[in-house]
């Protein structure tokens, strides 16, 4: 099973891009990570996806071109 | 440029923006009725009573109703930071804006000092609170640079707007804190609709468009300087109006053209009732900023129609009020997806539940809003000059109202069953 999944969502209208990570995290392997390819930042998102067990990881390539890592946070608890 | 463990707010929570955008249809629907009731002596002049209940009615009641509402939700999508304590800040600015301009409709329709003092007290409360609010967020350093100038520049107008307002209205009350000319009142109506309302609705398309409509960015030279030399001209118009006046309508034409260049230029020409109200907007400025240079003597030669009225319906209803529903008809679908969506993070089966986003505006309910829109604009251009026909308007203004509230209810209605339906299976 591969642990990096790739969508790119810099074309699609909101609200495609989270349509598309929502699906793409749905089937995302436990130890697997999404990489996003956004054209802007997806401020809102980023607390729900802390606030849900996700951590994310974002890299800005160009003024209107976004890599965003999603993987789950680990586990802390004993 | 690696962004990582830094703090971003999220939505808040959606009846928040929503509260405000139900009322804006209320009132659109109460300006139908002052018109109704006034007749055609409404018409004679912008210094008639009524007619200033009506322009605040459109304006406090209707545009900025949807922006104070809109702002709630563009700040944490824009900025990444909202404003602090959203809740009480929102339901105290909401209710008491909503008060205050029924307040001061109804001051200035029967002329009862009472009311007065009433609609100053509730709006400089309401409108001081969220002026604050924002001030908070917008004092920080913020990406999106040339939009958020765009928000901390329609912001001061705003505070402007409301201190002007609450002079002129001690002023009529016998309270001398401005000097009696007809100056502070032309500079109170033009920051409200080209500093409020014009820079922010231009602050926002600069987002908002290459965003939903996957446009080109608007060009560099454009989101830099456009928003400041507005802000500029509006300074100078308070010295030299007709200078002042002259560039403003020059630097409209401008926007006006790239916002056209910049639709004509999207990715997915796909039929949207959205981007036709913008595209109306834009025509409509456009026209009304070349209509300001065709000389006074030359107007009143060939055209019956007052020349400061016509250019103020089309800059008020043709231009602002068809981006601000055109925006609505976009933002509260996506709004109510997005919010359903974000609850899917932590329960991907909840994903089931929500409907297709055709579901939560039909295309032709949205078609037939445009269309109503349009005839109750052309019969506003008609009445200014045949005030007679002021019925005909009143009445498409009412259909239209209520055309907007209904699109609003089924899309509210769907998200709160959508909203129990997944809590209810979470159970």
């Amino acid at each position: 099973m591969t642990l990096l999944t790739e969508i790119d969502v810099r074309e699609l209208p909101p609200p495609e891009p989270m349509t598309a990570i929502l699906s793409a995290l749905s089937t995302l392997p436990q130890q697997g990570m999404l990489r996003v390819h956004h054209s802007r930042q997806p401020y809102p998102l980023y607390a729900k996806l802390e606030a849900a067990g996700w951590a994310y990881e974002c890299e800005q390539l160009s003024d209107h071109y976004f890599l965003i890592s999603i993987y789950r946070q680990l586990d802390s608890s004993p | 440029m690696k962004l990582t463990g830094l703090s971003f707010d999220a939505l808040p929570p959606i009846d928040l923006p929503f509260r405000f955008f139900i009322c804006a249809p209320f009132f659109m629907l109460l300006c139908a009725g002052v018109i109704l009731v006034s007749g055609e002596s409404l018409w004679l002049s912008r210094w008639q009573p009524s007619m200033l209940a009506l322009i605040h009615g459109f304006t406090l009641g209707f545009l900025t109703m949807v922006m104070l509402g809109a702002l709630l939700q563009l700040l944490p999508v824009i900025a990444g930071i909202g404003i602090v304590k959203p809740r009480p800040v929102a339901c105290f600015s909401h209710a008491l804006l909503s008060l205050g301009t029924l307040s001061l409709m109804a001051g200035f329709m029967y002329f009862d000092a009472l009311l007065i003092y009433s609609a100053m007290l509730l709006l400089a409360l309401a409108l001081g609170v969220y002026i604050a609010a924002l001030i908070w967020v917008l004092i920080k350093k913020l990406s999106q640079g040339d939009s958020i100038w765009g928000f901390r520049l329609a912001t001061f107008s705003l505070l402007v707007v409301t201190l002007l307002g609450l002079a002129l209205l001690a002023r009529n009350l016998g309270v001398e804190w401005i000097p009696t000319t007809k100056m502070v009142t032309n500079v109170h109506a033009l920051w409200g609709l080209t500093g409020w309302a014009g820079i922010l609705i231009i602050a926002v398309s600069f987002q908002v468009i290459p965003m939903f409509h996957v446009a080109p960015a608007f060009p560099l030279w454009v989101r830099r300087f456009l928003i400041p030399a507005i802000f500029i001209a509006l300074i100078l118009s308070i010295a030299f109006p007709t200078l002042g006046l002259a560039a403003i309508n020059g630097l409209h034409a401008i926007f006006a053209l790239v916002l056209l260049f910049v639709i004509h230029q999207r990715k997915r020409k796909v039929p949207d009732t959205s981007i036709r109200y913008w595209q109306l907007g834009a025509l409509a400025l456009l026209l009304s900023s070349l209509l300001f240079f065709i000389p006074e003597t030359l107007w009143n030669r060939y055209l019956a129609v007052n020349k400061t009225h016509l250019l103020v319906a089309l800059f008020l209803f043709f231009y602002l009020m068809s981006i601000i529903q055109g925006m609505l008809l976009k933002i509260l679908p996506f709004l109510s997806y997005t919010h359903l969506q974000q609850r899917c993070l932590i329960n991907f089966e909840a994903m089931q539940y929500i409907p297709n986003m055709h579901e939560f505006l039909n295309k032709k309910h949205g078609q037939w809003l445009f269309y109503l829109h349009i005839i109750s604009g052309l019969l506003l251009i008609f009445v200014l000059a045949w005030p007679s026909l002021y019925a005909a308007f009143a009445v498409s203004l009412a259909l239209e109202s209520i055309g907007l509230l209904a699109i609003m209810l089924k899309i509210m209605s769907l998200y709160f069953a959508v909203n129990t339906k997944i809590s209810q299976a979470a159970k």
